[in-house]
């Protein structure tokens, strides 16, 4: 008795037939899937993301703004004689910054605001 | 199909939309307000912006003049008329927003040490730029090419015989505000410097840069002063509103030489601070 291999079963089924392709048009496809992407958490984690980065900057701003505002002079531990740096000296120094930006940009005005040259010789003669 | 279509369009424009709509408001807190403008800076943007319209036009001018004169029809003669009405009106604005850029200048600067009168040099500026918006009215009414050329020499003659003149004043006044200015605050800066200066030479310290720093303080005061006096007495030559651009000329040298001195009074006023 010869054994039948047994891939000799699948040959007892009926020959199948040939598919026809009947799926939704490719544009419908596309379609299709640009919808799925968009309902995709993959787009909606990208814009959390993205309020995330702006919301940390902003945070990080204010912060950055308060401790300008909250700075407290940081202490000096340079020996001094008991006295310490006299106010009047700064505010001079402040003075004569001022004093020295004042000068700087002292204007030239008769460069600065050169007149406006334009032909005014209208003629409609050769 | 097409409700698949507008579906899709509508979840993707919702994201899309509210996430420009959430940059917009987030750039906006980060960034607040960084776009306004000085009056200065507004004027100096007109006049710029002026500036590119006018040559515009006068190419615009030029090239339309150049057509008439070789074709002669009717069309290039409307096109030409057209355009030198354009460019009329644009030197008049130019005019007019260079007055308006005069104006914020002598406006940014401390008239509180000047004896000349802002009220004074502010009607100067108005009475020229009515007569720029006078002109302008004319030349918008203007029906033919040849009304044109006498108007532009009207203009022509007002800016040379009267514009100018006053601008020179003007120029000339805001340069003698703006000196005066510097030298009271060199005065001033000099009389607080000038006590702590006697404090340290009454306590003993008697180095020489302490003692020579009175003789060099005088000395530029004394040369700031006297600088200040001959452009005010040059600036008294003329009584009416107009002023020649040669007196213009002493004043402004006079006021650019006042700068130099006084810089060197920064340089000497910063050394001090170091030894005191």
């Amino acid at each position: 008795m010869i054994n039948e291999p047994q891939n000799a079963i699948y040959d007892t089924h009926e020959p199948q037939l040939p598919k026809v392709k009947t799926g939704p048009n490719p544009v419908l496809l596309k379609l299709k899937q640009a919808q799925a992407y968009a309902k995709k958490p993959k787009f909606i984690t990208i814009g959390i993301l993205v309020l995330t980065i702006f919301v940390v900057i902003l945070a990080l701003t204010m912060v950055s703004k308060n401790q300008t505002q909250n700075q407290t002079p940081t202490p000096s531990f340079a020996p001094s004689a008991g006295n310490p740096t006299p106010k009047p000296q700064s505010e001079l120094q402040k003075k004569v910054e001022e004093y020295k930006n004042k000068v700087d940009n002292m204007q030239n005005f008769r460069t600065k605001l050169s007149y406006p040259i334009v032909d005014l010789d209208i003629t409609f003669e050769k | 199909m097409p409700n698949l279509v507008n579906s899709s369009q509508f979840i993707v424009n919702r994201y899309s939309k509210s996430l420009v709509l959430l940059l917009f408001i987030v750039s906006g807190l980060l960034f607040p307000v960084q776009a306004q403008t000085s009056p200065l800076e507004k004027a100096q943007n007109d006049y710029n912006f002026q500036t590119s319209q006018y040559k515009d036009a006068h190419d615009k001018y030029a090239t339309a003049r150049s057509e008439y004169l070789t074709f002669k029809t009717a069309l290039s003669k409307d096109k030409a008329y057209q355009e030198t009405k354009n460019y009329l009106i644009q030197v008049d604005l130019l005019y007019k927003t260079f007055l308006a850029l005069v104006q914020e200048n002598t406006n940014s600067l401390n008239w509180d040490s000047a004896n000349v009168s802002k009220i004074e040099s502010n009607n100067i500026l108005t009475t020229e730029t009515s007569f720029f918006d006078d002109n302008q009215k004319k030349v918008l009414a203007a029906q033919t090419l040849e009304e044109l050329p006498p108007l532009a020499k009207d203009l022509k003659d007002h800016v040379t015989q009267s514009t100018n003149l006053k601008l020179n004043k003007t120029l000339a006044t805001a340069e003698i505000v703006q000196s005066k200015s510097l030298l009271f605050d060199f005065n001033t800066l000099s009389a607080t410097l000038d006590s702590s200066v006697k404090n340290k030479l009454q306590e003993g310290n008697t180095q020489s840069v302490f003692l020579n720093w009175a003789t060099e303080n005088a000395n530029i005061k004394t040369l700031a002063s006297q600088k200040v006096q001959f452009a005010q007495s040059e600036f008294a030559k003329s009584t009416t509103q107009n002023m020649d651009t040669a007196t213009l000329n002493n004043i402004a040298d006079s006021a650019q030489s006042i700068k130099v001195d006084l810089q060197r009074s920064v340089n000497l006023f910063e050394e001090l601070l170091r030894l005191i």
